[in-house]
Order: C-alpha cells, then sequence, then structure tokens
C-alpha cells in the first residue's frame, strides 16, 4: 500500500489551475501558513503531479482547457492510489457547478473569490483527516504484517510439533511392534508347544498312562522357560527396580549384566518423573549395547549421571575404539536414543575420535 | 498308494513347535516324521530331496514365508498335501494362505493326534475348497 504518512509540520498542497494568476494568489494564502504548495497548469499535468509528489490535498480549479476539473476528480477517485486523497474543487458561485462537484466524488468545494480564513479552514480539516487516514492504514498494513509473521511463525511451530509427534509416534509404533515380536516369538511359541504337548499326555492318559505322566513331567522345564521369557520381556518394558528405587540402583543393577565392563557414577540422583528416569536409563541400556558392539576388545565403560542447575545430565563413556563422527555411524540406536531425548526436551550429543573412545551424553531439563 | 506311514515334514522357525510336533508324531504310528526345516528355503529343498505326503507349514517366516514355500512346494510335486499352521488367529493371517493350495489352516495350539488324523482322513473332501486342482472327486 502507498500508506505514506505525512508530517502535520509540512502538508503538501498540489494547486491545480491554468491562471498563473490564481495560482500565485493560493500559495500566497497556504505558504505562509506552512503547507508546501506545488501547481500544475492543466487537468493531465495535475494527475502527472499527484503521482510524482504524493501531495495531501488538491485544490482543483474547474474551468480548464481540455481535462476539466471534474475529469481529474473523477480519476483521481477511480484510482486506489488516491481514492481517499481529499479533493477541494474551487468553483463559481452557482448551484449547478457545486452539484457537478459533488457529484465527481470531490471532498468539499471552495467559491471564488474565497475568503482566505474558510479555506485554510477547509485545506486544515481536511489534512488532518488525510493524516488520521494515513495513519490508520500504516497501522493497517503494519497489523496484517504482524499477523502473517504470526501466522507463519504459528505455521513453522505447528508443523515443528507434528514433525515431532510423527516421530514420537512411530517410535511408540516400533516398540510394540518390537513387543508383539517378543512376545510372538517367545512365552507364545513356548505356550504353543505346552498346549500341544498337555494334550498329547492327556491323549495317552489312558492308554499309555507312564509315557503321559513323563511327558507331563518333561513340560515343567517348558512352564519355566516360558515364564522366564515373559519376565524377560516384562523387565524390558519397564523394569521393576527403576520403578521401585529410581535410577541409581537400576543402573547398577544394570551394568552388573550388561555386555562391556562397566562402572557407574551416579552422585546426587534421586527420583524423577518416570519419563525422565525411563529415557535416561534406556539410553545408558542402549549406549553400553552400542560400547559392546564397537569399542571392541576388552574396552570398559563409565556411566555418569549427576543434577546440575535444572537439568538432570548424563554420559556414557568407554575407552573403546571410538569412530570418525563426520563419516559417522548413524545406528538406529542413535536415532532411537535421541528422539526418546528429545520427546521430553532434551539434547544428545556424541563425541568421538578413532583411538580416543566414544562419550554419548545427554541433558535433560527438569520441570519446575 | 503306497503302503506304509504317511511321510511327514515339518516346518517352522520356532523350535517349540517343532518339538511339540515331534512329539505328537512319535505317538502315532501311521505317520512318520521324515524331516524339520526351520525356514521357507529349507522347507523346499526338504521337499524335493525327500518327497513328503503331508506338510506342516509355518505361515510366518523370516525370509521365505510359509505361503510362497507351500506354492513353490505345490508347483514341484502338487500331490502333496500342506497344512499351513500359524500362532495368530485364522483372521489374523493374509487371505492369501486360501490360494495357497494349502489342505487346511490350523491354529498351532490347535494341532494334536485327532486332528492331525481327522484332516488326513478327510483331505480328499479339503482339496477342492482350497482352490487346488487336483484329482477328480468320486462324484465329480
Amino acid at each position: 500500500m502507498s500508506a505514506q504518512v505525512s508530517s502535520d509540520a509540512n502538508p503538501k498542497v498540489l494547486v491545480v489551475d491554468d491562471v498563473p494568476r490564481n495560482v500565485r494568489l493560493l500559495e500566497a494564502v497556504l505558504s505562509p501558513n506552512g503547507y508546501t504548495v506545488t501547481s500544475a497548469s492543466s487537468g493531465s499535468e495535475a494527475l502527472e503531479r499527484v503521482a510524482a509528489d504524493l501531495p495531501d490535498l488538491v485544490l482543483l480549479d474547474i474551468q480548464m482547457p481540455g481535462m476539466d476539473g471534474y475529469e481529474v476528480c473523477r480519476r483521481l477517485r477511480a484510482d486506489p492510489a488516491t481514492r481517499f486523497l481529499p479533493v477541494v474543487m474551487i468553483t463559481s458561485s452557482d448551484t449547478e457547478v457545486r452539484v457537478n462537484a459533488l457529484e465527481a466524488d470531490a471532498d468539499d468545494f471552495i467559491r471564488k473569490p474565497f475568503d482566505q480564513e474558510e479555506l485554510l479552514a477547509r485545506v486544515r480539516s481536511l489534512v488532518r483527516i488525510k493524516h488520521y487516514h494515513d495513519t490508520i492504514e500504516a497501522q493497517a498494513a503494519e497489523l496484517a504484517e504482524w499477523n502473517q509473521t504470526l501466522e507463519a511463525r504459528v505455521d513453522e511451530q505447528t508443523e515443528e510439533l507434528r514433525a515431532s509427534r510423527t516421530r514420537v509416534v512411530s517410535a511408540a509404533d516400533a516398540e510394540r511392534r518390537r513387543i508383539e515380536r517378543d512376545l510372538h516369538d517367545g512365552a507364545q511359541q513356548h505356550l504353543i508347544g505346552l498346549a500341544v504337548r498337555m494334550r498329547l499326555a492327556r491323549d495317552l492318559a489312558d492308554s499309555e498312562p507312564e509315557k503321559a505322566m513323563e511327558m507331563l513331567d518333561a513340560l515343567g522345564d517348558d512352564v519355566q522357560e516360558a515364564l522366564e521369557q515373559l519376565r524377560d520381556l516384562a523387565h524390558g518394558i519397564y523394569p521393576p527396580l527403576l520403578q521401585d528405587r529410581g535410577l541409581p540402583e537400576a543402573l547398577t543393577a544394570a551394568a552388573g549384566s550388561a555386555p562391556i565392563r562397566t562402572r557407574i557414577q551416579v552422585d546426587g540422583i534421586t527420583r524423577y518423573e518416570p519419563d525422565v528416569e525411563a529415557t535416561v536409563y534406556f539410553c545408558c541400556l542402549e549406549a553400553l549395547q552400542n560400547a559392546a558392539k564397537h569399542a571392541g576388545e576388552g574396552a570398559t565403560a563409565t556411566v555418569n549421571a549427576w543434577q546440575e542447575a535444572e537439568e538432570l545430565r548424563f554420559d556414557v563413556a568407554d575407552d573403546g575404539a571410538g569412530f570418525d563422527p563426520e563419516r559417522g555411524r548413524s545406528g538406529v540406536g542413535l536415532t532411537n536414543m535421541r528422539d526418546r531425548v528429545g520427546a521430553i526436551g532434551g539434547s544428545l550429543q556424541i563425541d568421538s575420535a578413532p583411538g580416543r573412545g566414544t562419550t554419548i551424553s545427554g541433558s535433560i531439563p527438569l520441570g519446575s | 498308494m503306497a503302503i506304509g506311514p504317511v511321510r511327514v515334514l515339518v516346518v517352522d522357525d520356532q523350535r517349540p513347535f517343532r518339538k511339540a510336533a515331534r512329539a505328537v508324531l512319535d505317538v502315532m504310528p501311521e505317520f512318520e516324521l521324515v524331516d524339520e526345516a526351520d525356514s521357507g528355503e529349507a522347507a523346499v529343498s526338504s521337499s524335493a530331496s525327500l518327497e513328503p505326503d503331508l506338510v506342516l507349514m509355518d505361515v510366518h517366516m523370516e525370509g521365505m514365508d510359509g505361503l510362497e514355500a507351500t506354492r513353490r512346494i505345490l508347483a514341484a510335486r502338487p500331490e502333496t498335501a500342506v497344512i499351513l499352521v500359524s500362532s495368530y488367529r485364522v483372521e489374523d493371517v493374509a487371505a492369501a494362505a486360501a490360494e495357497s493350495g494349502a489342505l487346511a489352516f490350523l491354529p498351532k495350539d490347535r494341532f494334536g493326534a485327532r486332528t492331525l488324523r481327522e484332516i488326513w482322513a478327510s483331505r480328499a473332501e479339503l482339496l477342492p475348497r482350497t482352490g487346488r486342482r487336483e484329482p477328480p472327486s468320486p462324484d465329480g
């Protein structure tokens, strides 16, 4: 929009008249009263000047050779850029001219010969209205711009939220698939085997009772195995020790059965929200799995967890082979850890170099 | 028809069911376990070399699944009877199971001597229903 707010101090007035004397007369009245006056001597020149000077008001003589004042006014009204530009027509006294001036949509008219005070009063009030109009238009434009920025920002954040929610949901789906597989391939298969062999024992109970008894005895081992697998699975879904005693004991216990020799240092760690504890616990386990897989023979690992300011921090460091982060190991494990930590507002860093071991560290903000 | 027990191949990547199937077949003199396979690929090659009369075929296996193995076995030896077994319920098994040419579908936990005998005894009636081209039925 061409909404320009002109300063009150120096309003610009365009005087349009084909008679130079009239122009000088108006200029003599307006200039000493703080108006910057420009002039045009024909209708077409008037339109050019309006476009070039962006005046705050136009004083328009009606009778001019060529394009007359009515036509100039109509054209100004037809152009969106000048639709609200105040136009005062300078008329002779007869009524018909006034009616035409109003029909051409002029804002006001002044009769010749004009009264100085009346002229200044009308010009002043129209310029003030123009100024208000410009201010409002500028504010509307600014508001529209803010609105757009705001909308863009909201869109951005919505998109970000949507993406992270999608990742979290698909991580949860993957977890459910894993549990389904574990259940299906583990305990369920044992139970199926048990069902089949129990039926068999029952079928044999009459004809070969001794064989049936033997079979039932053998089933005991399979029941134990199925139970063991269910217990492992339940443990993997949420370790009972983590739930009952928190991170220090759960991590210490996990270190005992970790696939790599592991030292645990957890000082000043208490209890936290279940999702925070679960995230730290599973990330540490995942990092230990990674370390066991990649660090190499004889490597050891250290798990640290501590609280710093309003953050729970942890790192899992090994003294093994390390790797060049540029050439990356972008395993599923690392992505999982990132998503898990990201889902509760934390972040994860990986620091490694060939021969320097690998340190995976994370920090999780603790809610107030 | 050959005299002697029905020769059975058991196919499952899960050990517990193979073990249970073996136990069941052990007490059934009219059936004889000739081999166990732990994948679709192993099943196809075992079927080719041992020519079993009956294959107990698990549906879900890594790599070549039971349906594909069934198609291949039947393409090579259409006279083979295949019983699909699964730890999933029938409604959770793909509709493709019905078009694989298998004789029957059986939830694994329902497997037993009586069921096996029943399916084997009625195999002539079961065949046309599963859409497999097979020797014409007596009144056919």
